[in-house]
């Protein structure tokens, strides 16, 4: 084919060109856990083609270049074809002229080891299982192998003709551990240029004991300053903002300051930390243009020796080309690992670290780190997740501290970890209380956005079979809002209640309507059933009316009553207190001796003398549910001073109260409890006579909210 | 299509004929170039990742499959191919489960996008004369402008796709054309050098090239802005993405949790939601090859399997994931046309296409009134997914501070945006009410296996950690 190619190109009288022909095979093996998914194998010979074209423009001469791919199983016809539209379009690229590479005096590097694919690709996976199988804390979730030989061969019209044979073993693989609280992964890759199974099988090891120690950490370290160590290829990621700016392309378009012989780590005189000493490392014996490759100093305690480039660049900077370098090797320094990591915290993992060598800013999200601090002569470890690092080079340069010890990849070799002041460690996880809150706030705000500039200050919670009052004429209704609407709103389910809340007008007062409540006995937690209660203390309610339909259990009570809430028993749910306090809301020991305001109180019996309907007092009890109480739980709860019992209300009490609300309360005794009368109790029931006294309940709601 | 079609045909009837249970083979005939110019110097090239040639080969025995990519076929290599697959199957002794499922609508066909002008039209010449223009153009803005870096790239792909499987032969083929432009300016303080960038992106042809000339003096604006930034107070903030961030969160943030490759290793928390709540009511959202019309749009996925447009998200509850074949007959579902390659040379894994919100009905400019403090967040650069815990980390460039319902002129940058996925998802509360997809950039899965994909939405208004 190559051939074919030259003898094209002089057909069509192009002189000056370069011919890449790439011969690449490999073996790929897919696991899931220790089952192979997937085996594949490639075969593939490319050949990409760059076409010169030398010409004038304004009186400078220009060498203009284009590439073109050819298939093996191109035609003669389509090669010219290609290979002419190339050097057509060459004419326009308006570059300054250069030199192609001539062949080189100097003997490249080479490694003319031979492995067989299928073999060494099965060796690596049997590697990575082999770890897997000594490791008794987290596993091998997955993994990937690339065995790949590539034969590639360089031809310039200057003469070069270089072959040469590249191996590379790649790929990744996931670690998983599980513990009682936590399933967590660390994604992995690898990529060596000769099949090590013993560096594989070491680094496998390394990330199953990391992924373990993830899921052992669940909290984010503090936000503040650290001394922050960073290892292997993130490590690599930051020194390569120097190798990247040493580049011929950067020095030439101006991005990169670097010259040769100039400091490279910002101002000499405050450096206090490690100088840089960097070579260049040839991976392969030449370059893509077919230049001779070989290991070069790029800098010398700071100092830049080496700008690297093609020849292109190099004649446009006036200095000795070099080919592209991608690996490099950096000095160790001056401490063990052991001493650096005192007082420091160690960021193993990130989720994707990066560095942007223009802006020379770097950071990324902390999957995994370690923090050491010394406590009664002792090194305490604590492991952290969360967060994130965003640093700059311009701020770290001048104080980095590289270990002794030593790590190595494909495209890197220096040391394994490097200790840097960066000044903020961003921002934490919340804690429980605080993301709560924001959950609370969120829901708060999204109502805001619906109801604009409507500002409730009275909340009423319509219990069962009382909803209808929200739709009644009572109410002149501003617009409602569907629960499930609500971002991260509970939904109520239980039929009799809409789940909606109602916003409108009772008379001049402006009232938010819970149609429909959250209960425990849903599956909800409490945080979740007094949710909207403070959602309404988010929106500015200052007095809350909570009616329920219950069980009577004062023997003299009869159902279709109402009873005036004057006090609570709390003692059989769970408070929504509990957990970390939320100080937004109130202090972490409210006082509950005036539960339901007497204000309140005073102003109910006073609308139920006005408008004739009977309001009886008690005590309500808040039973877990969903089952009705047993005779001999009523004749307990009796026993404790229980007036009537439900399934709800006290909890938002409890709430809103602590919020500072002003809580009254009523309930519609819509059957007497169990053992009272000689029938069984039902959810229907409670329904029918909430349905029958609702006339009465109405007279009454709408004269309480307009007097409070 | 310029492939050998009856030889393709004749090795897919080879290898069933040699008793596997099913063959199939992809050909790919593309071409793909890129134009660039920037202060470094022009280029025209094939773009090596886009410009492919040859065929992809896959047979099943049972539950084990194997693959073997090439770039010649000859009727002579077929016992050779046929010897090899053989060997590949009967070296994995120790095959994943993956029970065969039906395909519906596997129909032979041929596709073809729309486009107005094909970039040959144009030409080389006519190309780099445009993209020259805009650069002018744009470095005329402003002097303190250090470089403007101008590209743009098409990729007119063909590809055939043949089947054996129940004795059963299908033949599809299909030609997809999209281009894509990009405008990057810089500007230094000090060492330090800034920059901003517009992406532009269609299904189509050269007529991008239009679009380009309209932003110069914006993007001129907005690097120079940014040599007044500022670096971000770390914490939690009200905030307004813009279209090209609602496009990074759709990607990062569900987009790969719901690749259901990921089910099957158990590498996805969506698995165990769907069903559930997972993002604020408001949130609708897609992804399909056929749900817009973009630079991920095709008529078969790499596996032959139709393409879709599927709801993963619907008002908030999540309701399904995205498939390649094999991850679809590992779940006993229905394939959605998300099996995908680099290259014929790679192997398929299950991958987004076209992926965004729904609009809602809020407008832009009231979402930012409705804001007391908070930013408008910009640029977005890159991002990297956590399906297994739901993370998310998203690189944005520019955070615009609005205070009491205004945007004050500060700028902050870099950003880092982080949090947990449904927190953030389910923080969504105003959601504008126009969509925008940008197709410009290219996806990979973990750090490799890049392909091509939209995504994007409307204007939402979240709470977002940011540092």
């Amino acid at each position: 084919m190559i051939t074919k190619i030259i003898k094209a190109l002089k057909e069509n009288n192009i002189d000056t060109y370069r011919i890449n022909c790439t011969q690449s095979k490999s073996v790929e093996l897919f696991f899931i856990k220790k089952q192979m998914d997937m085996i594949r194998s490639t075969d593939v010979t490319e050949y990409s083609v760059t076409v010169y074209r030398d010409f004038l423009h304004n009186d400078t001469k220009m060498r203009g270049h284009a590439v073109t791919m050819v298939f093996p199983d191109m035609t003669d016809e389509e090669i010219t074809r290609a290979l002419q539209d190339a050097y057509y379009a060459a004419s326009f690229v308006k570059n300054r002229f250069y030199e192609l590479p001539e062949p080189s005096t100097t003997l490249p590097q080479e490694n003319k080891k031979e492995y067989d694919l299928k073999v060494s690709a099965f060796e690596l996976a049997k590697a990575i299982f082999e770890a897997d199988e000594e490791s008794k804390k987290s596993f091998i979730n997955s993994a990937e192998v690339f065995a790949t030989q590539k034969i590639a061969r360089v031809i310039n019209s200057r003469g070069i003709d270089a072959e040469f044979n590249v191996y590379n073993f790649n790929g990744e693989f996931v670690t998983q551990a599980i513990t009682e609280t936590q399933d967590v992964e660390i994604h992995t890759a690898f990529s060596y240029n000769d099949p090590d199974r013993d560096q594989l099988k070491a680094k496998v090891s390394t990330a199953l004991a990391t992924a373990y120690d993830r899921a052992e950490a669940t909290k984010a370290a503090s936000a503040g300053k650290y001394d922050v160590i960073l290892t292997g290829e993130n490590l690599a990621m930051v020194l390569r903002y120097y190798t990247e700016r040493s580049r011929g392309a950067m020095v030439y378009a101006g991005y990169s300051t670097f010259k040769e012989g100039c400091f490279i780590q910002g101002n000499e005189e405050e450096i206090q930390g490690e100088r840089v000493n960097i070579t260049l490392k040839a991976t392969q014996p030449y370059s893509a243009e077919g230049m001779a490759m070989k290991d070069r100093i790029m800098a010398e305690n700071g100092v830049l020796k080496t700008i690297h480039c093609g020849k292109r660049f190099a004649d446009y900077l006036g200095i000795d080309a070099t080919g592209d370098y991608g690996a490099f090797e950096c000095n160790c320094g001056s401490e063990n690992f052991d001493e650096m990591k005192n007082g420091a915290l160690y960021v193993s993992v990130f989720s994707d670290f990066q560095m942007d060598s223009y802006t020379g800013q770097f950071g990324g999200e902390i999957r995994l780190a370690y923090l050491f601090e010394e406590k009664d002569g002792e090194t305490v470890v604590k492991k952290f997740t969360g967060g994130s690092i965003n640093g700059s080079i311009f701020d770290v340069q001048k104080t980095m501290v590289f270990s002794k010890e030593r790590y190595k990849d494909d495209s890197y070799e220096g040391p394994f970890a490097v200790k840097l002041k960066i000044s903020v460690l961003q921002v934490n996880k919340m804690d429980d209380s605080k993301k709560e809150y924001a959950r609370i706030e969120n829901a708060a705000q999204f109502i805001r956005e619906k109801i604009r500039d409507f500002a409730p200050e009275i909340m009423v919670v319509l219990g069962s079979g009382l909803g209808h009052f929200a739709q009644s004429e009572s109410v002149l209704k501003v617009c409602e809002i569907p629960y499930s609407q609500i971002p991260d709103m509970p939904v109520s389910t239980v039929s009799g209640h809409a789940g909606k809340f109602v916003f409108g007008y009772v008379g001049e007062a402006c009232v938010m309507f819970m149609q429909g409540r959250i209960h425990l006995y849903e599956g909800y937690r409490p945080c979740d059933a007094v949710m909207p209660i403070r959602i309404a203390s988010l929106l500015g309610v200052k007095k809350l009316i909570l009616t329920n339909a219950a069980g009577g259990v004062n023997l003299s009570f009869a159902p279709g009553d109402f009873m005036l809430i004057t006090d609570h028993i709390s003692s059989f749910v769970q408070s929504p207190l509990e957990g970390d306090n939320m100080e937004q809301f109130g202090t972490r020991f409210p006082d509950m001796s005036e539960v339901y305001s007497l204000r309140i109180q005073k102003a109910v019996k006073e609308a139920s003398l006005k408008i004739g309907v009977a309001v009886k007092s008690g005590v309500y009890l808040q039973a877990p549910g969903p089952q009705y109480e047993t005779p001999a739980e009523i004749r307990m709860m009796r026993s404790l001073g229980a007036d009537a019992v439900g399934m709800s209300t006290v909890i938002e009490a409890i709430a809103a109260h602590h919020a500072g609300i002003e809580v009254g309360g009523i309930s519609c005794i819509t059957n007497m409890a169990a053992g009272i009368l000689n029938q069984k109790l039902s959810h229907s029931e409670v329904k029918e006579i909430a349905d029958k006294a609702e006339a009465n309940f109405s007279k009454l709601l709408t004269e309480i909210i307009i007097n409070i | 299509m310029d492939v050998k079609s009856n030889e393709i045909i004749s090795l897919v009837e080879y290898l069933y004929d040699k008793g596997f249970e099913e063959a199939s083979v992809l050909a790919v005939n593309a071409t793909g170039k890129r134009y660039s110019i920037s202060k470094t110097g022009m280029n025209v090239s094939d773009d090596p990742m886009l410009c492919t040639r040859g065929f992809m080969i896959r047979v099943t025995q049972g539950n084990k499959w194997a693959e073997h990519s090439c770039n010649t076929l000859n009727s002579e290599d077929f016992d050779k191919i046929s010897q090899n697959l053989q060997e590949l199957i009967s070296l994995n002794d120790n095959a994943t489960a993956c029970e065969r499922i039906s395909v519906e609508n596997e129909n032979d066909g041929a596709y073809f996008t729309k486009y107005e002008i094909h970039p040959t039209e144009v030409g080389d010449e006519g190309i780099l004369n445009c993209l020259e223009k805009v650069r002018n153009k744009t470095l005329a803005c402003d002097e303190r402008l250090m470089d403007c870096n101008v590209f743009c790239t098409y990729a007119d792909t063909a590809k055939l796709f043949v089947k054996k499987a129940g004795g059963q032969l299908v033949q599809k083929e299909q030609r997809v054309l999209w281009m894509t432009g990009f405008i990057s300016v810089m500007a230094s303080r000090g060492d330090e050098i800034k920059d901003y960038y517009k992406t532009y992106s269609n299904l189509g042809g050269a007529e991008v090239l239009r679009e380009m000339e309209n932003d110069c003096q914006s993007i001129a604006d907005s690097v120079v802005a940014l040599l007044d930034s500022k670096q971000i107070e770390p914490g939690e903030y009200e905030c307004i993405c813009a279209p090209d961030v609602t496009g990074i969160i759709v990607h990062e943030a569900f987009g790969h949790g719901v690749e259901m490759d990921m089910f099957v290793k158990k590498r996805a928390l969506a698995e165990e939601y769907v069903g559930k709540y997972v993002a604020s009511p408001l949130v609708t959202m897609h992804d399909g090859a056929r749900a817009a019309e973009q630079t991920a749009t095709y008529f078969f996925d790499d596996e032959g399997v139709d393409a879709t447009d599927t709801v993963i998200i619907e008002k908030g509850i999540l309701k399904r994931g995205i498939s390649d074949l094999r991850s679809a007959c590992q779940t006993k579902t229905t394939p959605t046309g998300n099996g995908r390659r680099e290259s014929y040379k790679r192997k398929a894994y299950t991958r987004m296409t076209n992926t965004f919100f729904e609009a809602g009905t809020d407008k832009p400019e009231d979402m930012i009134a409705s804001i007391k403090y908070g930013f408008l967040l910009e640029n977005a650069s890159s991002g990297m997914e956590d399906p297994k815990n739901w993370g998310i980390q998203c690189m944005v460039n520019v955070a615009k501070e609005i205070k009491d319902g205004k945007l004050t002129g500060k700028i902050f940058s870099p950003i880092i945006l982080t949090g947990y996925v449904p927190d953030l998802l389910k923080s969504i509360t105003m959601v504008s009410d126009k969509v925008q997809l940008s197709g410009s950039g290219y996806c990979g899965k973990g750090y490799k296996e890049w392909v091509k994909v939209s995504d994007g939405g409307p204007y939402i208004k979240a709470r977002i950690r940011l540092g």
